[in-house]
């Protein structure tokens, strides 16, 4: 109170005050009467616009470097058996917890058309879980070539072969006379080749006697021509091709 | 010249001024408007006129009070104008409206304008009489009469009101 307030009027205001009412404040609707609520949404848009254009530049960087990826796969440096067409991604799977990819490609390196394969385990691929190799296009009646690895890691032994396309299984014959059966995965459109594919984990050490692709009606349509295959066990050389079969 | 800021109004300034003190505003705003409506709306239109007018302040006043100038001068926008009037007519005439809250505030309603500002500036607002001054663009000497006058018309009045 100053020299000039009057105390009997201020306690009759202050008695005479209306009630305070439950009004929430709205700052928006000011914004928005002020004009400049579109500003303010302009400025939030040119943020979001930044924001989206981070995010598609990071976008097109790691689509990049995928295709960069795509373009650098490891089985692609050093070998002279270059793509005629692109890589392909064939399947993508797991065993025993253990992602891989399987990817083929076309190759006119030596005379006649090939098929390259290769199988890359999902983390820290080694020279000994990963599988590189080049066959001759298989067809019915024709030994086919195949690869394995899985030596000495975590990664389990697996057989890897291109087949004929009439090849929906396969079954593979161990030397203990155990027999392994598996379906064989058709080779996708974009390879342009009338063949399937043959990946399947193995037990441990395994000795290959044979591998034999087997149609619909389970009828031999073409076999390895594996003899007495060494096993894989630690210590021991990962397979090798049978004859008349190149590996890079 | 403690008192006075002279650093720019931002938009944040303001609205941190509107989030702490709406309710202040709003009571002297309805007294001034006449209805609670009129008085949100004059608080509301007076933040707008003073974010809009944010890049004219000159750092004469406390930003507080260069917005109290404008949600008053919103809420006297948004009342009716009337011809000044006294008497019984005038009274019932804003009675029926609905613009009077109570007795205290039909007298109050038949004090010049400056008056009612001023008593609502210093009793509802708190505002000291420097700012009171400032709001009304009158110097500090003419708030304290005013409110003399206020407050002697006052009781005038209640002493004339039949018990």
């Amino acid at each position: 109170m100053t020299a000039y307030d009057d105390p009997f009027v201020g306690e009759l205001l202050a008695s005479d005050i209306p009630e305070r009412r439950e009004i929430t404040p709205d700052w928006a609707n000011v914004l928005h009467r002020a004009g400049l609520r579109e500003q303010w949404h302009l400025k939030l848009s040119r943020r979001r616009l930044l924001i989206a254009l981070a995010a598609i530049l990071v976008a097109v960087l790691v689509s990049a470097l995928a295709v960069s990826a795509e373009n650098d796969w490891w089985f692609l440096r050093g070998t002279k058996a270059t793509p005629t067409g692109g890589v392909v991604v064939v399947a993508t799977g797991t065993w025993e917890g253990h992602g891989w990819t399987l990817t083929a490609y076309r190759t006119n390196f030596n005379p006649g058309e090939e098929v390259c394969l290769a199988l890359t385990p999902e983390e820290s691929p080694g020279p000994r879980r990963r599988q590189f190799f080049c066959g001759m296009i298989p067809v019915p009646s024709e030994p086919f070539s195949f690869g394995g690895a899985g030596m000495g890691s975590d990664f389990p032994n697996y057989v890897l072969a291109p087949v004929p396309g009439e090849a929906t299984n396969a079954r593979i014959e161990l030397t203990d006379g155990e027999t392994i059966e598996a379906k064989t995965i058709p080779a996708p459109a974009e390879l342009g080749l009338p063949i399937r594919f043959l990946a399947t984990p193995l037990p441990e050490c395994p000795s290959l006697e044979n591998i034999a692709a087997l149609d619909d009606q389970n009828k031999v349509v073409a076999q390895s021509g594996v003899l007495h295959q060494a096993g894989t066990c630690p210590g021991e050389h990962p397979w090798l091709p049978p004859p008349g079969v190149r590996n890079r | 010249m403690s008192n006075r800021v002279s650093a720019a109004v931002t938009v944040e300034k303001l609205e941190q001024l509107y989030r702490s003190d709406f309710h202040r505003y709003l009571r002297v705003a309805e007294a001034i408007a006449g209805n609670p409506d009129s008085g949100l709306d004059a608080v509301q239109e007076g933040f707008a006129r003073a974010l809009r007018h944010r890049l004219d302040f000159r750092g004469e006043a406390q930003i507080s009070t260069w917005v109290w100038t404008c949600v008053v001068n919103a809420a006297k926008s948004a009342r009716p104008r009337r011809e000044p009037s006294i008497g019984e007519e005038a009274l019932e005439a804003e009675a029926e409206e609905g613009r009077l809250s109570s007795g205290l505030g039909s007298l109050i309603a038949l004090l010049p304008e400056r008056q009612r500002l001023a008593l609502f500036l210093r009793y509802y607002a708190d505002l000291d009489y420097r700012s009171i001054a400032e709001v009304l663009g009158v110097e500090i000497g003419t708030v304290g009469a005013t409110l003399n006058k206020a407050h002697a018309a006052l009781r005038r009045q209640l002493e004339e009101v039949p018990k």
